[in-house]
């Protein structure tokens, strides 16, 4: 009977996210006045985020021997569903203005990383659930932060030092976990000072890039933007030194509408990816893994080869939940999440919450272009664009569309600094969004 | 605030339209992810997923029973009898052993390879709700084979206890009749033997049919042959003074027993299977015609076996010597094939040139008895051109009909085939048989290699005695 249970849930999953995206589009329609309607939409999408997450929990709780739930599982299910409900009142408190659609994907987002976080590893998903709290208070607290401090632009330098000052930091005191060294401990709290940096840097750039840049004034942030680079690369985390490229090139475009430099940027960053490639061996592993997994399937191809078979083995509808084993992935909390939910939420789900990444960057971007602000068109489309690489390089990663560099997926993967600076990121632009409304 | 403040802050016109640009972009990034992901998971995911690394193919419900395996007669081969829990029971352990494999201690052959189909429920739901409501039990697909399992069983009793490996397939469709290996397994006990196994020397888990390397011997003379037909323009006129034994450089090659064939030509050197007479072709043809040829049979390519097989090697270049020219000319030097791929070869020469992809489930049946896929023969490559393949096919039947392997004669059905001595490092030469017929009319290809035996017509009588029983016995 259970399993009957679980079989029809693939199904009822699939008809949730379907009918999630469904509703969003028909938001954004009506938003965008191309139909005239006074449906409920945002009301739906609450309704379908809590039904996935009742639906999930029931069976990730329930003990097929003793035919009982159990009981901490379900502690924690109400415990979170409460979480978010709180989320969504304050949202209508304090947060009417802000885009509710972006509010809407991000909490089912969360909830999926949530629901697969209980059935991989459940002390994890606890874990998550304080980061995401954390997360959330962030968000909702720096819209009254910014209000304080409204001119975000004239804190270039401090931006810039506090951003060194980490990545120095870094560098100097920094201890590895899962293969790079940008990990720094204080008092056993260890995070991940990279993601912090980025976001200074991007509002260094930002600031940069937002006073008619001419070529002098270009040289610099690319100098430091440089060095940023190189240090990511010798510290082995690749996937941060592409995001903060690719973002460092998106300000550059954006803010200068300059081809030559942007294409002469892009070439310089393919003749350092030969040298790169060239020069240190863990560049080389990556692609080489890349090109062929088989070859070394024992250790080096391991990881991304049980990635691929727990994509492919149930293929299009999944094994359903708790019935496949992504347990024989590596460090699958964290960078292949992804795979974890091909497998027992089927491929078809999995392509479904791409597309949900999608109409969150394309909610974020419309914030940018709708803002009136130099400053701010800049950081929001930089920040866009540095969660929006990033999405792309662990999903391609994990299925093998590209080579493997470890970050994480926002808003799924466990992990404290990266939900924590998502969250600020969502603060950010939602703080951007009321500013637009209230122009 | 004064007004060029204000203009100041402004976002360019520009900006907005780079950032449309830029995001445009991530967007073709992402769908062609999607796309991607559409077609790993469609068609890319199905070559991978059998691979022993994935531990989802030793783990099993223990509540499906199991899909059955037919031969093509609907003859059960292996299916699961409940007995406090699924027991997997093998009608013919010994001769399948290879081809249908084991599921205890990990899976190997059919068992493995199409493990997913065989736990695979269809229409799942409707299967459960009979299962809670009418205790009926979960059954997973069954498979068809090609295979038929009275000339398997035929097959596995003429080889006997000898190492080595039979395969027998259909030319114009590229059905394995039969596969056998030996040494090998009973996988009905497989649990208590398994240490055994895997310590012997002579390896019986390996299914030496298709995953066996030998050297091809004078078989590989049917490849020159085609070499030759191909690149030397007047090939009929293109003789050689064979005494038994020629000098190349610093090496000798020697014809068997050192008989001087005399003035002879390629139809008569592959009919008493000279060997002076193609190693001294490689000097008019050279090292790149014969690479070419190679390569067109698959030689280095992959044959798309749905079970384990290795690829066929086939190393020659520039670089090298005389020697190995010379010798790869007659199949010893570095050259290395697997009986599937010799029978893969013969196929297209008895099919037009034509090679098929050789495959060993016919079709694929649902609980219910309907047949869910039903796989068709498919052309892998045009091997040799239609010309070639016939003038060569003409030469193997002189090889039949009065060259070195007149035992194979059958009355009343015309035979072509090529016998093969190769030298190899463990011990005695192998023994080579390549065959297909009716010649006029081909039906049938049989293949038979035996380790160590001595010389090629030690393998004859084995393959004639196939073919006797496929074309006359089997009503073919």
């Amino acid at each position: 009977m259970f399993s009957l249970n679980i079989l029809l849930s693939k199904y009822l999953f699939l008809l949730y996210i379907i009918f999630f995206i469904y509703n969003s589009c028909l938001y954004l329609l009506s938003e965008n006045k191309i139909i005239r309607s006074k449906n409920s939409y945002l009301s739906r999408l609450r309704i379908i985020i809590i039904f996935t997450h009742i639906t999930a929990f029931l069976i990730i709780s329930y003990i097929k021997d003793t035919y009982s739930f159990d009981i901490p599982i379900l502690i924690f299910a109400g415990v979170s569903i409460l979480i978010f409900i709180i989320g969504f009142v304050c949202i209508d408190i304090f947060y009417k203005k802000s885009c509710h659609l972006m509010w809407n994907i991000i909490f089912f987002l969360t909830d999926i990383g949530v629901i697969t976080l209980s059935r991989l590893n459940f002390d994890l998903a606890k874990k998550q659930l304080i980061w995401i709290v954390m997360g959330l208070i962030c968000a909702f607290v720096i819209p009254y932060i910014i209000k304080i401090l409204p001119r975000l632009d004239l804190f270039k330098n401090i931006y810039l030092t506090v951003g060194l000052v980490l990545l120095i930091a870094t560098i100097l005191f920094g201890n590895e976990e899962g293969g790079a060294t940008n990990w720094l401990t204080i008092r056993n709290i260890t995070f991940q000072p990279s993601e912090a940096v980025k976001l200074l840097f991007i509002f260094y750039l930002s600031c940069c890039f937002s006073n008619n840049p001419n070529i002098k004034h270009i040289i610099l942030p690319t100098a430091v933007s440089s060095i940023f680079i190189l240090c990511l690369v010798f510290q082995t985390d690749l996937g941060s030194a592409l995001i903060f490229f690719m973002t460092f090139m998106t300000i550059l475009y954006i803010g200068t509408s300059n081809i030559i430099l942007t294409l002469s940027g892009f070439s310089a960053a393919a003749a350092a990816s030969v040298i790169a490639y060239n020069m240190f061996a863990h560049v080389r592993t990556r692609v080489l893994i890349w090109k062929n997994p088989w070859a070394e399937i024992e250790v080096k191809g391991y990881q991304i080869a049980q990635s691929l078979f727990a994509i492919g083995t149930k293929g299009f509808f999944g094994s359903g939940l708790t019935k496949g084993f992504p347990k024989s992935i590596p460090v699958v909390e964290k960078d292949f999440i992804f795979s974890a939910i091909c497998e027992e939420f089927g491929v078809i789900f999995a392509i479904l919450v791409i597309c949900l990444f999608i109409l969150l960057f394309y909610c974020m971007v419309m914030t940018s272009l709708k803002s009136n602000n130099r400053f701010l068109t800049i950081l929001s489309a930089g920040i866009t664009s540095m969660i929006c690489f990033q999405t792309f390089l662990i999903l391609g990663g994990v299925v093998k569309f590209i080579p493997l560099t470890g970050v994480t997926l926002p808003f799924i993967s466990y992990g404290g600094s990266s939900i924590i600076i998502n969250f600020v990121i969502l603060g950010l632009i939602q703080w951007i969004h009321i500013r637009n409304k209230n122009a | 605030m004064p007004r060029r403040r204000s203009e100041f802050l402004q976002p360019k016109k520009f900006m907005k339209n780079n950032i449309k640009i830029v995001f445009c972009l991530y967007l073709i990034l992402f769908l062609s992810l999607i796309a991607y992901i559409i077609k790993f998971t469609a068609f890319d995911s199905k070559k991978i997923i059998s691979n022993s690394y994935n531990p989802r193919v030793s783990i099993n419900d223990e509540n499906i029973k199991r899909g059955s395996i037919y031969d093509c007669n609907k003859v059960v081969l292996a299916e699961s009898i409940y007995n406090k829990g699924y027991e997997r029971k093998y009608t013919y352990p010994e001769a399948f052993s290879h081809v249908i494999g084991y599921t205890e201690a990990g899976k190997s052959g059919i068992e493995a390879n199409y493990n997913f189909e065989l736990d695979n429920l269809n229409f799942e739901i409707w299967q459960r709700i009979l299962n809670i409501f009418k205790d009926e039990p979960l059954v997973g697909n069954s498979l068809h084979l090609t295979i038929d399992s009275n000339i398997q069983n035929y097959a596995y009793k003429k080889l006997g206890k000898s190492k080595g490996a039979i395969v027998v397939m259909e030319p114009n469709t590229g059905k394995i009749i039969a596969m056998v290996s030996y040494p090998n397994f009973n996988p009905n006990e497989i649990g208590h033997s398994w240490n055994n196994l895997n310590n012997d020397k002579d390896s019986p888990l390996i299914n030496r049919a298709a995953q066996g390397l030998y050297p091809p011997g004078s078989t590989f003379k049917i490849i020159t042959s085609a070499s030759i037909i191909d690149n030397i323009e007047d090939y009929k006129n293109f003789t050689y003074e064979c005494k038994g034994i020629e000098q190349f450089g610093e090496d000798k090659v020697r014809c068997f027993n050192q008989n001087a064939h005399g003035k002879i030509d390629l139809k008569n050197a592959l009919r008493l299977s000279c060997n002076t007479f193609f190693s001294h072709s490689m000097d008019k043809l050279g090292t790149e015609a014969l690479n070419k040829t190679a390569s067109e049979v698959m030689f280095n390519s992959p044959l798309n076996f749905p079970l384990e097989y290795n690829k066929s090697s086939f190393v020659l270049n520039d670089k090298s010597n005389t020697q190995e020219i010379i010798l790869t000319a007659i199949g010893q030097g570095k050259t290395l094939v697997t009986p599937l791929h010799m029978a893969m070869i013969v196929s297209s020469v008895a099919n037009g040139g034509l090679m098929m992809t050789p495959y060993i489930v016919d079709h694929i049946e649902g609980y219910n008895g309907k047949t869910i896929k039903k796989n068709i023969p498919h052309k892998l490559t045009q091997a040799f051109s239609p010309d070639t393949s016939y003038e060569i096919a003409k030469y193997m039947e002189d090889v039949v009909t009065s060259g070195t392997a007149v035992d194979a004669k059958i009355k009343n059905i015309r035979i072509a085939g090529k016998t093969g001595t190769a030298e190899n490092s463990t011990g005695k030469d192998h023994s080579w048989f390549v065959c297909f017929a009716p010649a006029d009319n081909p039906k049938v290809t049989v293949v038979v290699i035996l380790e160590n035996a001595g010389k090629g017509s030690y393998a004859i009588p084995i393959a004639r005695d196939i073919l006797k029983e496929v074309l006359l016995n089997n009503g073919g």
